[in-house]
């Protein structure tokens, strides 16, 4: 009787044990993954030590789904260059390497994008899962794939996601990525799908920003002259990315538009917005302007920077293709880069592409809605979103003929908003649009692969060793009037539908121009005399970093490649320059203390620069925020109840330079006095300095880098995996432009020669998504630096 | 035990060491406290050795990572921490099969 009872209490003890190593544990808001799993050396993430392959090795990849041999040459720093007979097996090996070494960053991106976040993190993500899927997410890459399917180009993303497949396929559990153990779920299969939703995120990124309920509000709020006041799409002394003396003569589809009748106040919450500096910077100069005669390319596209990098390096070769650059995990191809003849990058353009339109129900079943004066029946798709440790729940998102309904109101049947965007059904073929890239030698081939690009829109810049250079505000751009675009519209009417998209060879380009340099840093695409009207989708172009290149860039000679890595990353304010100087004019005369004499000096003698060891750089950013919230106090106010766009920070300048006495200057709560731009300026200088001494009392260096952080995050954040706190110059509005988590995700420079271009280039990261290996982050403090490194494009072996 | 142990964990998933303790706990039938004793420092080793050697060879940037994530330890104290959890689960399930085995003695 003892025996058994011994064992049985052993036997309990042994089980419960074992489960309770193999399960997730909850404590409290943490959730520890199974210990047992993660921690025993045979599968556990001692199994994670390196990436897969290393630095300097030969690979020779072989597998039934490839047509012919295949070579891959990894650079010491894991730099695959693929050697392939053929572009299918290129591509091939592009996937099954994208798996190798970003396996985990392919999965959570694409669940990201289509709304499939709870199936591994339950219920805390479910809101968010949902707000993907009404925007129409999947049914955006649903209508890209549909495209693909009927171009021969379709074969490459086959291809591609036969490879991704066949590295799935090997995968034993000890293999998995860190990722994947930690949150105790598996790798499934890759899909043409995938890649499709991989592009549709990078669409949202980039071109679903708008102002179009913020807008109605002000101009609700506000009424048209003070809206026009304050939110100008046109600023004195415009350096557009086309130069001014190029013309438009073709005939342009007509699209003069009444003014479509106000919508009346949104009270509609708008969500997750993408963050408002993601841009970029490029330019091409011709060999006018270089030493070595020939023309000299650069890209720096501005990006959340995460960890792993949302960039992958590469070189494709074969017969008929060589190409270095990189490329987006889950895409095939090379989005960025270079080739013997030619060079090629991006800026997102930034046009306003999404409109808004309240739809009227029939009734509380809202199935039906009127349309024309007829009713029209909404398409109704129900939405399953699996959540981890739940019942499935269903969600019904409904289709209307202008898009899906985003923006619900439980109650009432007039207030829901649809959303049109250009990404849900665009016409372009992206992959046509990289693979020409990829092996064009002249200027007529970049101008023929681009014309299959459509989202999201961005300048293409463009140059070549015989010596071209131009560039293409490319992508699909609705006819619309400013005043449709700027608010909501009514859903009832087809009056105010978009009248169709600007012909591709309308769109605005320019070749070999004049001033010997084509650049841009997504400002203002054109002289105001283009024929088709267009809106920022933040309001307007504020064109900092846009105006600085081009007045940089319209007086450099003898250009060498010291030169544009100087200017790549530039940390001269325009900003700081147009502001500052009517800021301290309206300090002359102000009695000041000893810590205000200090930091009014340190600005006097500051030359706007965003350097490491400058004081000028917090002293300025933290007066003008002051002084910005200070100005614009009544819209603050506003905006506690309603969503509000706020006037730009170049509108609130010109207004400090020009109308100091304007209405706006004056604080709301202040009913005795009337302030003027010097009294707030003031105000807020006093207040700032307040701030920044106490900061300093806490033992700070008054220095930008000490002030100045950087937080480049693993996807996942998960903080054993982050890079926090480094230590950079420059800020959003340099050209070396550096946000709290985003800044320049590449740098590229190529300069074309009598042989083989020169390249050089790096990101802040590194090759492999595996945070064991040691080229996970072994490239961030040189790209901190400003350092690059030279890029081979190796001859074929 | 040690041997048994990673011969089945290629086959069987990680938890089949303690079926194999378990089962070699009941052959050598030695009593209950010995028999953990058995388990513990056999696996320990196995678990602790196996660790040390992928920290030694590569796993030693996950494994300091790993031991931020889970509470601010180094990596080498991962080896420890490692071993030990392999050690319980040996010796439990030894000690389970010592006493299975004491049932059908008499």
């Amino acid at each position: 009787m003892k025996a058994i009872l011994k064992f049985g209490i052993s036997a309990l003890i042994c089980l419960f044990f074992t489960i309770l190593l193999d399960n997730p544990i909850s404590v409290g808001k943490t959730t520890i993954p199974p210990l047992g799993k993660l921690l025993n050396p045979f599968t556990g993430f001692w199994q994670n030590g390196q990436s897969k392959t290393s630095a300097n090795e030969v690979v020779y990849l072989e597998h039934e789904g490839l047509i012919d041999k295949v070579k891959i040459i990894f650079d010491k720093r894991q730099v695959p260059h693929i050697f392939a007979e053929n572009t299918e097996d290129a591509l091939f090996a592009q996937g099954y390497l994208l798996a190798q070494h970003r396996l985990w960053q392919m999965d959570i991106s694409t669940r990201s994008s289509s709304g499939r976040l709870s199936e591994i993190m339950g219920t805390k993500t479910l809101k968010r899962d949902q707000l993907q899927r009404r925007r129409g997410m999947i049914f955006a890459a649903e209508n890209a794939l549909k495209q693909w399917k009927t171009s021969p180009e379709f074969s490459f993303v086959k291809a591609y996601t036969n490879g991704v497949n066949a590295y799935i396929d090997q995968l034993k559990p000890a293999d998995y990525p860190i990722e994947f153990k930690l949150l105790n779920y598996q790798p499934e299969p890759w899909t043409p799908l995938k890649t499709a939703l991989f592009n549709k995120a990078m669409a949202e990124m980039l071109s679903r920003a708008n102002e179009d309920i913020e807008m109605t509000n002000v101009q609700k709020l506000l009424g048209d002259s003070i809206t026009a006041d304050l939110y100008p799409q046109l600023y004195p002394n415009e350096s557009p990315i086309i130069p001014n003396e190029v013309a438009f003569d073709f005939k342009a589809i007509d699209n003069t538009e009444t003014t479509p009748p106000s919508m009346g106040l949104i009270e509609h919450k708008v969500y997750s917005k993408p963050p408002s500096q993601l841009g970029s910077n490029n330019w091409a100069v011709s060999g006018n302007k270089t030493t070595s005669g020939y023309p000299i390319l650069c890209n720096d596209p501005h990006l959340g920077l995460t960890l792993p990098s949302i960039w992958f390096e590469l070189q494709l070769n074969t017969p008929d293709l060589n190409v270095y650059g990189v490329c987006l995990p889950g895409v095939p191809g090379i989005v960025i880069g270079f080739n013997e003849n030619s060079a090629w990058g991006v800026t997102n353009v930034g046009h306003d592409v999404v409109d808004w339109y309240k739809i009227k129900w029939t009734n509380a079943k809202k199935e039906k809605y009127f349309l024309n004066g007829q009713e029209a029946t909404a398409s109704l798709k129900i939405e399953a979103y699996e959540v981890k440790g739940q019942e499935t729940i269903y969600d019904t998102v409904r289709y209307t003929h202008w898009g899906p309904v985003v923006h619900e109101n439980p109650v009432e049947l007039d207030q829901d908003l649809a959303m049109r965007w250009v990404a849900h059904n665009s016409a372009g073929n992206e992959l046509k649009t990289f693979h020409g890239l990829n092996i064009s030698k002249r200027y007529v081939d970049y101008r023929k692969a681009i014309t299959n690009f459509a989202s999201p829109a961005q300048n293409i810049v463009y140059a070549n060793k015989e010596g071209d250079i131009g560039i293409t505000v490319q992508g699909q751009l609705p006819i619309r009037s400013i005043a449709q675009a700027i608010t909501i519209q009514s859903g009832e009417t087809t009056d105010h539908d978009w009248k169709g998209f600007i012909p591709m060879d309308q769109l605005p380009h320019v070749k070999n121009p004049a001033r010997g340099f084509v650049a841009s840093a997504n400002q203002r695409s054109t002289s105001a005399d283009y024929p088709y009207p267009y809106l920022s989708m933040h309001g307007s172009f504020e064109a900092y970093r846009g105006r600085t290149l081009n007045r940089k860039l319209d007086t450099m000679e003898q250009i060498t490649v010291a030169d544009m890595q100087a200017l790549q990353t530039d940390v001269y304010s325009l900003k700081a320059a147009e502001a500052l100087p009517s800021l301290l004019a309206f300090l002359e005369n102000k009695k000041m203390n000893k810590s205000e004499k200090k930091y009014f000096n340190l600005l006097k003698q500051w030359d706007y620069k965003y350097e490491r060891k400058a004081a000028g750089p917090i002293l300025f950013n933290n007066w003008f925020s002051i002084f910005y919230k200070k100005t614009w106090d009544e819209i603050y106010t506003l905006d506690e109840q309603l969503e509000m766009s706020f006037p730009s920070n170049r509108r609130t300048i010109v207004l400090l330079n020009d109308v100091p006495e304007h209405a706006f200057f004056d604080l709301q709560e202040t009913t005795e006095q009337k302030e003027t731009a010097k009294e707030i300026a003031q105000v807020s200088f006093t207040e700032m300095v307040k701030k920044i001494e106490k900061w300093e009392a806490k033992g700070n260096v008054l220095e930008w880098s000490n002030y100045k952080k950087l937080d480049i995050n693993h996807i996942g954040f998960i903080p054993a995996f982050s890079r926090t706190d480094l230590k950079v110059e420059g800020d959003s509005k340099t050209l070396n432009a550096i946000g709290r988590t985003w800044g320049p995700s590449w740098r590229m420079i190529v300069a074309f020669g009598p042989d083989k271009p020169k390249a050089y280039g790096i990101y802040p990261g590194g090759q492999s998504g595996n945070p064991g290996s040691t080229n996970y982050d072994d490239m961030l403090e040189d790209w901190a630096e400003g350092k690059y490194y030279e890029l081979e494009l190796m001859d074929r072996q | 035990m040690i041997g048994a142990g990673f011969l089945a964990v290629q086959l069987l998933p990680w938890w089949s060491v303690v079926l194999v303790c378990f089962s070699v706990g009941a052959i050598l039938n030695m009593n209950g406290w010995k028999s953990f004793l058995c388990g513990l420092v056999a696996i320990f080793l196995l678990w602790g050795l196996s660790a040390g050697w992928d920290f030694h060879h590569g796993s030693y940037i996950i494994a300091n990572r790993m031991g931020t994530l889970l509470g601010g330890v180094g990596g080498v104290a991962l080896i420890f921490i490692t071993g030990l959890l392999g050690g319980l689960l040996g010796g439990f399930g030894s000690m389970t099969g010592g006493y299975f085995r004491k049932m059908f003695r008499r």
